[in-house]
């Protein structure tokens, strides 16, 4: 029984223990932290077996656990980002600033984005506040539908909508701090004629 | 639940903008959808974006992939067993 039980556990969570690991990473910032919050998930995980639907979402019901053991157990422990403003973060901000500067040209911008390393990518989604960066991981990352989401972090379709599409702006103002601090582009504003 | 926008037959750039979110999510209705990719063959600045958005989507995917230790992951599942035995 015992056997079998373990058998069936490893055949349904082996296939997301890379997302779960990325997504972990991604929300304790640490190797080390992102183990123990994986294996802490699948203790958990493994224990409350029975009360999993046979046939219904696994990957959506194990990252709820994932969420939750991250809320309760290791939120406190990881540095927030200092104050953040949610000022003009109107909507296609990083276009819209590519746009307006003077290195650019219209070529190049399709481009752009070829200037990051993966490095830049996740030092700008590690500074987002923990619930956008949360939402972002995983409609944008994990594929999560808006559904999901909403059950796995257990809030509204209204709260996940407005929590991605800020985060998402969030995002992409961070990614526009980082291509000027790696001079990527500079911040001079075309004359407009 | 009927849309706010069932009763029109175009979407300006100011709605386009306003949309594009759950355009890149795949969440507008059917006619939502048509409209917006209507407005998207004639409008090129609106197109330019909504290309640009949706690149960054799957750039940010792509980018943010991590090295998993996937065996020392499995191996702290096979210990999890034998602790529960």
């Amino acid at each position: 029984m015992t056997e079998q039980r373990q058998k069936e556990f490893s055949e349904l969570v082996e296939p997301h223990l890379s997302s779960l690991y990325s997504t972990a990473l991604r929300m304790t910032h640490n190797q080390n932290d992102a183990e123990d919050l994986v294996q802490d998930t699948l203790y958990k995980a493994f224990r409350a077996l029975d009360q999993f639907q046979r046939n219904t979402n696994f990957r959506a019901w194990v990252f709820r656990i994932l969420v939750n053991t991250f809320i309760t157990g290791y939120r406190k422990a990881v540095k927030q980002p200092q104050k953040v403003s949610y000022d003009d973060l109107e909507e296609f901000f990083l276009y819209k600033k590519l746009d307006d500067t003077v290195s650019l040209q219209e070529s190049s911008k399709e481009d752009f984005l070829d200037n990051f390393f993966d490095d830049d990518v996740k030092g700008a989604l590690d500074s987002l506040p923990y619930q956008f960066r949360l939402v972002v991981l995983l409609c944008d990352v994990e594929g999560f539908s808006y559904n999901e989401i909403s059950k796995i972090i257990d809030a509204p379709l209204g709260t996940v909508m407005s929590r991605l599409y800020r985060g998402r702006r969030l995002l992409q103002r961070s990614l526009w701090n980082y291509a000027k601090k790696r001079g990527y582009v500079t911040d001079e504003v075309k004359k407009r004629s | 639940m009927k849309s706010k926008n069932a009763h029109k037959d175009h979407f300006d750039c100011a709605e386009i903008e306003e949309l594009a979110q759950k355009y890149i999510d795949g969440r507008l209705t059917d006619h939502e959808d048509k409209l917006f990719k209507e407005h998207l063959e004639y409008c090129v600045p609106c197109d330019k974006k909504l290309k640009f958005e949706l690149q960054l989507k799957e750039f940010v995917q792509l980018k943010s992939k991590e090295e998993v230790p996937t065996e020392k992951l499995k191996r702290k599942l096979n210990k999890l067993f034998e602790e529960l035995n």
